[in-house]
């Protein structure tokens, strides 16, 4: 495929605010989870959640938006230049080139969420000041982006659970090479709510403990909360003042085709996925140096995921999962993966594999259980979600 | 960008549960009826399945069926891609309204059938199917976006793609704050330019304009558009229903218009 660069990008979530904060943090070893202290959460849980959005300044132009998802949309937009990065790429190419493609599982939910306990006792009616539009409506994330960056060009929401950001970097690089764009805001952005966290501890999927992604006790996961923007240009067409943060080489995806929650156990559509994504980056296995996992912590995920990366990298590759750090960030965690493989490449390191003590033995693949410094050159970051959606991306150096 | 074919298409809706039923009225050939229809869940799923599946995936996966049999594909043998405003209502309703119980206890059938790519889902299980299945939101644009989505795959990828649009009220109380009419599913398979067995072939280029979607001859089926996200598509279908070459404009996000070349073979 056509390489295109990420020209801009910016990451909010649990182990910082900006790319820098949440590199220190990640070199560092430092997880951003805690104990559950959202008073409405009301679930005792480890937690990956951005301190700062019930105070953060939202636009008084837009306040029909106002909601978790949006406030943590506005504080990725306004982190690491970003807006002003796509502001450039508006004024170069026109606002009605630049389209916006983002990823999320449940938008503004939590909105809802209130706005039911608020129900008239009579009625059942919602209250008067809920706009479910602008808050709960998936498409609510892409169309605040859009207000907030003043662009006008196509624009989709893509929710597919937790391969939803992945996607959307796949979505957004056809709009650009079938010509319908020159530059896209491609993202994800997904918030702590009670629908998700207590959805999950129904399907006993929540971990006790902060969740421990491919250690041998590791016990299901810990929901976090991120916003991970992207601009994505044509190769060398953006901005020739600041270096690019990488270069997106291809990408893959499939379906499992088996069941809505659990993996196919052999990571069969997680294999073709990562062989598509290989094929149209024209890399070898034994030329990827990285892999970020999708490894939530969930027993039956990380073991299709561990035979579905030794199948097609080999048991040499180094790969971690880093949502020991960020907690599983959903609709987000697609980016997120995708930002902090890329911080491996332009900084020179692979990040250990966050709250592991003891890799599952029966693990085949080279999970990382120390942090390595040295030159990244290609790397591949894995998503997958309910429905059996599965994507893999490759990036490399700009 | 380059256009596309369209060889098959599938359509249910309030008054019609085929694209047979649906050209005939979109050609005037007798009245518009609006009614609700019973939608059976399309036998390509389990019987656990059938049980599970909601209204809306039973919409969308019964406008799937007619649109590849239509196009002569076997089932599950395209790349998809599903759009919808809300995705799962009914079922993300049921979980708010549990939620708001002094200890809630969430269905974790539910939770997991609650997610937008729900129909996407089952679609792909309905076929062992592991080729890619999206699943797109565009809000009141959805129909218009999903289609974009689905033209730049065809065009860049070079292969032959199953379009799933599909929108239903949500329950109350949240149809009161954001009212969506009906029960509305189209599918179209989309394929490459000059494939054989077209029904029509499709130009995209983008577009000024001031109306969200081309207004239809048929007043009643024009409302039917202005309340369902996914009836929008009605403006592609009434050109490709009568046989005339026609410029429809749609908007695919707030501003931003395409206007899309139909020309039935």
């Amino acid at each position: 495929m056509e390489a295109l660069d990420i020209s801009a990008a910016t990451l909010v979530c649990a182990m910082g605010r900006g790319l820098d904060d949440v590199a220190t943090a990640l070199r560092a070893e430092r997880s951003g989870l805690r104990l559950n202290d959202l008073p409405w959460l009301d679930v005792d849980t480890h937690i990956g959640r951005v301190d700062g959005l019930e105070d953060l300044a939202f636009p008084p132009a837009l306040s029909k938006f106002d909601c978790r998802n949006n406030r943590l949309a506005q504080m990725g937009l306004e982190t690491d230049g970003f807006s002003g990065r796509v502001a450039a790429a508006a004024e170069r190419y026109g606002p009605g080139r630049v389209a916006v493609v983002l990823g999320t599982s449940t938008s503004g939910i939590r909105q809802t969420e209130l706005a039911y306990e608020a129900r008239d006792a009579e009625t059942g009616a919602l209250p008067a000041d809920f706009h479910l539009k602008e808050t709960h409506d998936f498409f609510s994330l892409a169309d605040f982006v859009r207000r907030a960056l003043a662009l006008t060009g196509p624009a989709a929401v893509v929710s597919t659970a937790c391969s939803s950001s992945s996607r959307a970097f796949v979505d957004a690089s056809r709009l650009i090479e079938a010509g319908l764009c020159d530059a896209v805001v491609v993202g994800g952005v997904d918030t702590l709510c009670r629908l998700t966290v207590r959805g999950f501890g129904a399907l006993e999927l929540l971990d006790a403990q902060p969740c421990r992604p491919n250690d041998r006790s590791r016990s299901g996961i810990s929901i976090g909360e991120a916003a991970g923007f992207a601009l994505l240009e044509r190769a060398g067409q953006g901005d020739a003042s600041a270096a690019p943060f990488a270069r997106l080489l291809g990408f893959g995806e499939s379906s499992d085709g088996y069941h809505m929650s659990a993996p196919n156990p052999e990571g069969k559509g997680a294999q073709i996925a990562m062989r598509d994504a290989l094929r149209r980056a024209g890399l070898r296995a034994d030329q990827i140096d990285y892999v970020n996992l999708h490894g939530t912590g969930t027993p039956l995920n990380d073991r299709a995921e561990d035979a579905a990366v030794s199948a097609v990298l080999g048991p040499d590759v180094p790969a971690s999962s880093t949502k020991g750090g960020t907690g599983h960030t959903l609709g987000a965690s697609g980016i997120t993966g995708v930002l902090l493989a890329g911080l491996g490449i332009r900084l020179g390191f692979k990040p250990r594999n966050l709250n592991l003590v003891e890799v599952d033995p029966d693990f085949r693949s080279h999970i990382l259980t120390s942090t390595q410094t040295g030159p990244v050159r290609h790397v591949l970051a894995n998503a997958f979600g309910f429905g059996g959606s599965n994507c893999s991306v490759a990036l490399g150096a700009a | 960008m380059e256009g596309f074919a369209i060889t098959g298409i599938g359509v249910i809706g309030p008054g019609f549960e085929s694209w047979h039923d649906c050209a005939g009225i979109l050609r005037g050939e007798r009245p518009y009826e609006p009614a609700d229809m019973a939608i059976v869940a399309p036998p390509i799923l389990s019987p656990r399945e059938r049980r599970r599946a909601s209204p809306t995936v039973r919409l969308a996966l019964g406008a799937a069926m007619q649109a590849v049999e239509q196009a002569g594909q076997p089932a599950g043998a395209l790349p998809a891609v599903f759009g919808s405003c809300h995705g799962e209502g009914k079922v993300t309703h049921s979980l708010l309204d549990a939620l708001t119980a002094p200890e809630p206890v969430l269905s974790p059938t539910q939770f997991h059938n609650s997610v937008h790519n729900t129909a996407a889902g089952y679609w792909t299980i309905a076929h062992s199917s592991q080729l890619p299945c999206d699943s797109i939101s565009g809000g009141d644009y959805s129909f218009a976006a999903t289609l974009l989505i689905a033209a730049a795959q065809v065009v860049s990828e070079q292969h032959a793609m199953l379009v799933v649009a599909y929108d239903a009220a949500m329950p109350e109380p949240m149809n009161s704050k954001r009212p969506i009419a009906g029960a509305f599913g189209v599918a179209l398979v989309l394929d490459l330019s000059g494939a054989a067995g077209a029904i029509c072939e499709v130009g995209c280029a983008s577009a000024k304009a001031d109306a969200e979607w081309a207004a239809l001859a048929n007043g009643e089926i024009n409302m039917l558009a202005a309340k369902n996200p996914a009836a929008r598509s009605l403006a592609l279908l009434e050109p490709i229903a009568t046989g005339e070459r026609r410029e429809v404009v749609l908007g695919c996000a707030p501003g931003a218009f395409h206007e899309w070349t139909v020309r039935p073979c």
